[in-house]
């Protein structure tokens, strides 16, 4: 199991838009980053560009975002701070 | 291709991540990876089955990986990661590993089957994080 490198391409119009609202979501993540961190406490928080939504369960945002959750970057917010040692 | 990453402060601890795409079913979607040299391989999280409506018939349960909190379920899922600087992209294509424990990782992780590609400089008192491809080279120089 391993991914391999097999080229280089230009994207598509719609690739770069999914790419430039991925941009507009780690923006607004980092510029809320606190206030998620402190709010949402063990939910599942999914950000599209400058929306910020969350749901108890991956399919609650399902419910409120249908589609759309798949253009979302979707984070779950633990319950407690952990340190990661992944 | 100089591409760039970014410092994210998550619950008051700051975190390298990179924008991919991914391409799942055929369609292009983009995510935050968190850039891992620690990890031999590129896993998603459990939570992206459900975003991404992830077939579970006939997966394949292994658990031979291991990280400090011990064994961890995953399978493995043939995809597409595309990284670039916004022009143009570099196409990595292979099997990633799927968590099957929700508590495995918060974030997809961007393993070194894809960062051994790249020359990595993390600069954390200037909050940069560069990868460069073979294209493009650096110099360390002595400031004192």
């Amino acid at each position: 199991m391993a991914m391999k490198y097999v080229g280089e391409i230009k994207l598509d119009h719609k690739t770069r838009e999914i790419f430039e609202l991925s941009k507009k979501s780690m923006e607004t993540f980092a510029k809320h980053s606190a206030e998620i961190w402190e709010k949402y406490r063990g939910r599942f928080v999914a950000i599209i560009g400058d929306e910020i939504h969350s749901g108890k369960t991956i399919d609650e945002l399902k419910q409120k975002l249908g589609d759309r959750i798949k253009l979302a970057i979707v984070i779950k917010i633990p319950y407690k701070d952990k340190i990661w040692i992944l | 291709m100089i591409i760039e990453g970014k410092y994210l402060k998550m619950d008051g601890i700051v975190r390298p991540l990179l924008r991919v795409i991914l391409k799942l079913k055929n369609t292009f979607y983009s995510s935050f990876f968190l850039i891992d040299t620690g990890a031999d391989r590129t896993f998603l999280p459990y939570s992206m089955i459900s975003q991404f409506d992830i077939d579970l018939k006939d997966i394949e349960v292994k658990e031979d990986i291991s990280g400090v909190g011990g064994p961890a379920p995953y399978f493995t899922y043939m995809t597409e990661l595309l990284i670039g600087d916004g022009e143009k992209f570099k196409i990595f294509k292979g099997e990633v590993g799927i968590f099957l424990d929700p508590h495995s990782a918060p974030f997809p992780i961007l393993g070194r089957d894809i960062l051994d590609n790249f020359k990595l400089i993390f600069d954390r008192e200037k909050c940069k994080i560069y990868l460069l491809d073979e294209r493009h080279t650096y110099e360390i120089k002595e400031v004192i």
